[in-house]
């Protein structure tokens, strides 16, 4: 029987600022087409930078004819659909400092009012691509490079531990 | 000379007494002071050497300026050089060494040096150590390094850990002085998000300084309004170093560097005040006059008796009355003829005696000042404890300049202000030449009050409670007309570069300020010439400044580095089957960025052992290989035949669906860019795969393709290199292994020719099998998504386990290539074409593609360019190594050769070491002698020129 080895093997850290951990076993799918062929096929497409849910899904924008549906693969035959959860690790952050080790990771502005609820950010962090989620109740969604993994949890470590 | 500690007053707390070290010496002094004032409290006044003459030095300012008093500080591991003690906050335990001076800063027998002060002038270095030979200046440079200089980094790895932080605001005032204070507040007040960025440790600027109770009340007033306002960030201890683009602030916290984007910044960063030129100005007790205030009222500590100020400007009167009033007799040495009754009368009523149409002509100590000569209407000689020298302000307009503004000379303040500023940035207070403390304050509200407009922030604020400060003092200054061409007479302390450097370098036609400053090192150092620039520029009669670039003060290497350290020093990569490589005896070796296994601890002990038993295993029996780092690229779209048709050299619409084609693939200027295998998936989807090194490379240029160049096309590409764990299963019983593995599969050759792609799936996951060989051996390349990429490793490893399966590294995997003739990296080093790696058939003459045109270039098509050749070594006692230049046996062993040794091996097939390489084409012929030279270890070796596929010409075990 063929089992999952996720890239973090369901790592986590736990401190008074910040608790992160491996937040694997997603379903992760890539759709493009041209504007028309998505609305066609009910690809919601959110604005950039910001996630938007529908049923069981969280929808990303992350290029001009690119979606990224977290979530069970919507039923298409027009768009070009790319499996893509074993490509990504996702790594959750939460805790009173969660916005603080962000900020220490990424240049982009994670205070409240500029990064609520479902904001997106498409950055990186130590030079690797990353795509970060805000979801309700401060918590965050890291999705990285799989293959970036241990580099990438070892990185926001370093910042957990050194945060005063 | 001596300086003693108030027993009231200033900014410190008397009862946190705190204990530091300097030289192993205990120093004593109390919480709110620097290592400076607890320093000059315990009268130590001879603080270091200087850099060229080893002069004895002590403090000449209180700020950021200071260019004699660094400091080694910390201990080993954490060791910090050149740091000024005035920005070194006393805290118990911290340990200081002073540098550059040997045995120690009372006895420096560098100090010989002043007796050759004479000829150790401006270009000395220049003129002296040019010659004989070209390479002189290597042998003279370590010993002049010896003997000049400032601290010297440790080689040992640095403990310090430095973080960085990125932050976003609507308004950053750079600096906390009055303009700073009132700045902040106003826009703050206005609703603006504001950081406040203060170099020092506590807020205040400029009003930390003075003596006044409304000013001090002001500030703490102040203080407390914007502590309390949530849109407010206070720091402290916090020195913006960069202004980049974007409105970018590099800032430097302690250890750490905070990144902050701000919309508009407004600089409140103050002035500096500029010593004067006399011989002896840089004698242990001569200081700058606003330093000894700042000391005076923060510190509390001031001369013991007598204090003389040399000026040339009012603002020294002001703070010569504070003086008096701590019972400090005060001379004013005046070089101007004309000064206002007021300011006179006022110094008058102080007890202060001021002798106008005066300067000061030399100071005298041994080596600390205690007395100066004066000429003027009367020439006398003083009795002093300290001289201060105050030569006028010059806005401290570094940052401003950071993005390219041009500072304009100001004649009225004599001093240079800001320049036409980038948008966004507003300048208040000091830095813009307004210094009366008063109007400093009302400037920073007024350029608040603009940064508001700009962020178009329409919030109504009232004017703010400034300080009701008495009449602001004037300033009036006469720019000072230094007229010594004295070799002690120093115009830059840190370089110990004089008045008649500065003169001999313009005889000999240095006049421009760019051509000064390197000629004579002028405005270089850690302190960049904050206390120097102006006085040198006075005496060249320039108005043109130097370039101010960031740094605006030293800044740690580490603090740049930040966490990219150590592990971190750059992001490493990992294979989906790096845990198991891990568990498995694997040793590991870096590929890019990537962490690959090298070889395996079943074969041996070192490489060298090891690989040559794992090609055993695939030649004869089976192994299997991690090649999940290969670029895997989806393309999909009605056209993506077409693109990857204009992309390839050879042809992949005529591909069908369910086989595998090898491709190559041009730079536009017709040099082979990369290779790989295309395998057709559906009517409209490829699955490509690119060497390791160039995955991102490919990427990218289809994207850029696609987007710019061929936007008509309906294709979309995906790096999947992430989603696929891949393995490549070898050998002459693959075929077997893979049956046991996927027993519901059918994977005879007939079912899965050679090169043949199907999917199939084991407990419901898709495993894409390619028939496809790097090896040169019966092969299959399996394909998963990478969650499931170590389970099925494992699964494989059980059902080849009764053939004998064994895991390979990367070290047998290049083996085999080149056993096999196959081409990699080295070979395609983006200089070479297709016909020189033997691959020109393989260009379609039926279809346009990428580089098809320039690689018809003559240059190009020339028969003597460099072909891929094997290499055969002929002396088995001896190494070939990779790298190696090649040179027929009647050459002359000279220059660049005929080619070169790209990938050498061991061949377990032949039984001998060989190679892959390029030699001039049209001197090959099959089985000539060769030489191979490796001149960094003076080796030579001879070879035989031979085909570069050394195993299976036909192909037989490919298509087996």
């Amino acid at each position: 029987m063929l089992e999952i080895k996720t890239p973090l093997g369901d790592a986590k850290f736990e401190s008074a600022n910040v608790t992160l951990r491996e937040a694997a076993e997603f379903k992760l799918t890539l759709y493009a087409g041209s504007a028309g062929t998505l609305r066609r096929e009910s690809i919601v497409v959110p604005e950039f930078g910001f996630a938007k849910r529908e049923a069981k899904n969280i929808f990303f924008r992350v290029g001009p004819e690119q979606v990224l549906i977290l979530g069970p693969d919507p039923q298409s035959s027009l768009c070009f659909v790319t499996p893509l959860s074993s490509a990504r690790c996702r790594i959750e952050v939460t805790g009173p400092k969660a916005r603080e080790l962000l900020s220490a990771c990424a240049a982009v502005d994670f205070s409240p009012s500029a990064f609520g609820t479902d904001s997106v950010a498409m950055t990186a962090i130590h030079h690797t691509p990353v795509m970060i989620h805000a979801l309700p109740n401060e918590a965050f969604h890291i999705y990285g490079l799989r293959s970036f993994a241990v580099n990438l949890w070892d990185w926001l470590l370093d910042v957990a531990q050194n945060l005063r | 000379m001596t300086f003693r500690r108030l027993s009231q007053g200033g900014l410190i707390d008397r009862n946190k007494k705190f204990t530091a070290r300097l030289d192993g010496l205990r120093i004593t002094g109390f919480e709110g002071d620097t290592l400076a004032s607890a320093l000059l409290a315990a009268n130590k006044m001879v603080l270091g050497r200087s850099f060229k003459y080893h002069r004895p030095r002590g403090l000449i300012a209180a700020g950021v300026e200071e260019p004699n008093a660094l400091f080694t500080i910390g201990k080993s591991g954490a060791e910090i050089p050149n740091v000024p003690a005035t920005q070194i906050q006393l805290v118990n335990g911290i340990t200081a060494k002073t540098q550059n001076a040997w045995p120690s800063k009372h006895f420096d027998f560098g100090a010989i040096n002043q007796s050759f002060a004479g000829i150790l002038g401006a270009g000395f270095y220049y003129k002296t150590f040019k010659g004989p030979g070209r390479k002189a200046w290597m042998f003279y440079e370590k010993f002049i390094r010896r003997a000049a200089g400032l601290g010297k980094t440790s080689t040992a790895s640095s403990t310090l850990h430095h973080g960085t932080m990125n932050t976003y605001c609507d308004v950053l005032v750079i600096g906390s002085g009055p303009a700073g204070l009132s700045a902040a507040l106003h826009a703050g007040k206005a609703g603006a998000s504001v950081t406040l960025a203060e170099q020092d440790f506590i807020l205040g600027g400029s009003l930390l300084s003075r003596a006044d109770v409304v000013a001090s009340e002001w500030r703490m007033a102040a203080i407390t309004a914007l502590e309390t306002q949530s849109n407010i960030r206070l720091l402290t201890s916090a020195c913006v170093k960069g202004i980049y683009d974007g409105n970018l602030a590099v800032i430097a916290k302690h250890n750490d560097t905070e990144l902050l984007r701000a919309k508009t910044i407004i600089f409140a960063t103050g002035a500096t005040d500029r010593p004067l030129l006399f011989d002896g100005n840089d004698r242990p007790g001569v200081m700058l006059a606003s330093a000894l205030r700042t000391y005076a009222n923060r510190f509390a500590v001031v001369p013991a008796k007598r204090l003389i100020i040399a000026t040339n400007n009012d603002s020294a009167f002001e703070s010569a009355a504070e003086f008096v009033a701590k019972g400090v007799e005060v001379f004013i040495v005046d070089e101007r003829s004309a000064i206002e009754g007021a300011t006179l009368a006022k110094a008058a009523a102080a007890g202060i005696v001021v002798l106008t149409r005066s300067r000061i002509k030399a100071t005298h100590g041994a080596p600390v000042l205690d007395s100066v000569s004066i000429t003027g209407p009367t020439n006398i000689t003083l009795a002093c404890d300290a001289l201060g020298m105050s030569g006028g302000w010059s806005p401290t307009i570094h940052l401003t300049s950071h993005l390219g503004a041009k500072p304009q000379w100001q004649e009225a303040i004599a001093a240079h202000v800001p320049g036409a500023l980038a948008k966004g940035h507003f300048v208040a207070g000091s830095c813009d030449g307004i210094f009366a403390t008063q109007s400093v304050a009302l400037d920073g509200q007024t350029k608040a009050q603009q940064a508001v407009s700009y962020l178009g922030i329409s919030s109504k604020v009232g004017s703010l409670n400034l300080p009701e400060l008495p009449h602001d003092f004037p300033y009036f200054i006469t720019p000072s007309k230094a007229s010594t061409q004295s070799n002690t007479a120093f115009v830059d302390f840190q370089n110990d570069v004089t008045a008649k450097d500065v003169k001999q370098a313009q005889d000999e036609g240095y006049t421009n300020p760019e051509h000064l400053k390197r000629y004579t090192t002028l405005g270089m150092g850690t302190d960049q010439g904050k206390t120097s620039n102006a006085n040198a520029l006075g005496l060249v009669g320039s108005e043109i400044l130097t370039t101010f670039r960031p740094p605006y003060t030293p800044f740690l290497i580490g603090q740049i580095a930040g966490r990219s350290v150590g592990a971190h020093f750059r992001p490493t990569r990992l294979s989906p089957l790096h845990d198991w490589h891990l568990k498995n005896g694997a040793s590991f070796i870096e590929a890019g960025l990537w962490k690959r296994a090298w070889y395996y601890e079943w074969a041996g002990k070192t490489v060298e052992e090891a690989y040559r038993k794992e090609m055993a295993v695939v030649r004869h029996a089976v192994g299997l290989s991690d090649v999940s780092t290969l670029g895997k690229i989806d393309v999909q779209g009605k056209d993506a035949a077409e693109f990857l048709n204009r992309l390839y050299v050879n042809n992949m619409e005529s591909l069908a669906v369910g086989r595998v084609r090898y491709g190559a693939m041009l730079n536009d200027d017709g040099l082979l860019f990369d290779d790989g295998t295309v395998a057709r998936i559906g009517p409209t989807q490829y699955y490509i795969t690119t060497t390791t090194a160039n995955a991102g490379d490919v990427m990218s240029w289809m994207e850029f393709l696609l987007q710019t160049q061929w936007t008509d096309l309906n294709v979309h590409v995906t790096s999947v290199t992430d989603e696929f764990g891949a393995m490549a299963l070898s050998g002459p019983k693959a075929r077997a292994v893979l049956a046991l593995a996927l027993p519901d599969a059918d994977v005879s050759n007939t079912a899965l020719a050679y090169m043949a792609v199907q999917e199939f799936k084991l407990d419901n996951v898709p495993i894409r099998v390619l028939r496809i060989s790097f090896s040169g051996e019966l092969g299959f390349e399996l394909h998963c998504p990478a969650d499931f990429a170590i389970s099925l490793w494992e699964h494989v490893m059980r059902a080849g386990e009764p053939e004998g399966i064994k895991p390979y590294g990367l070290e047998a995997l290049a083996a085999l290539r080149i056993e096999k003739g196959h081409i990699a990296s080295p070979e395609m080093d983006k200089r070479v074409t297709l016909d020189d790696v033997g691959l020109g058939k393989m260009a379609s003459t039926k279809k346009a593609f990428i580089g098809d045109v320039l690689r018809q270039r003559g240059a190009l098509q020339l028969t003597s360019r460099p072909r891929l050749v094997g290499l055969e070594l002929l002396e088995p006692d001896k190494k070939l190594r990779g790298g190696a230049i090649l040179f027929a046996v009647a050459d002359k062993i000279e220059g660049h050769g005929r080619g070169h040794v790209t990938s050498v091996t061991w061949s377990t097939d032949l039984n001998m070491m060989i190679g892959l390489g390029f030699f001039q084409g049209d001197m090959i012929s099959e089985n000539r002698e060769v030489l191979a030279v490796f001149p960094l270890k003076n080796e030579t070796v001879r070879l035989r020129l031979v085909s570069p596929h050394f195993i299976d010409r036909g192909g037989t075990r490919l298509h087996a």
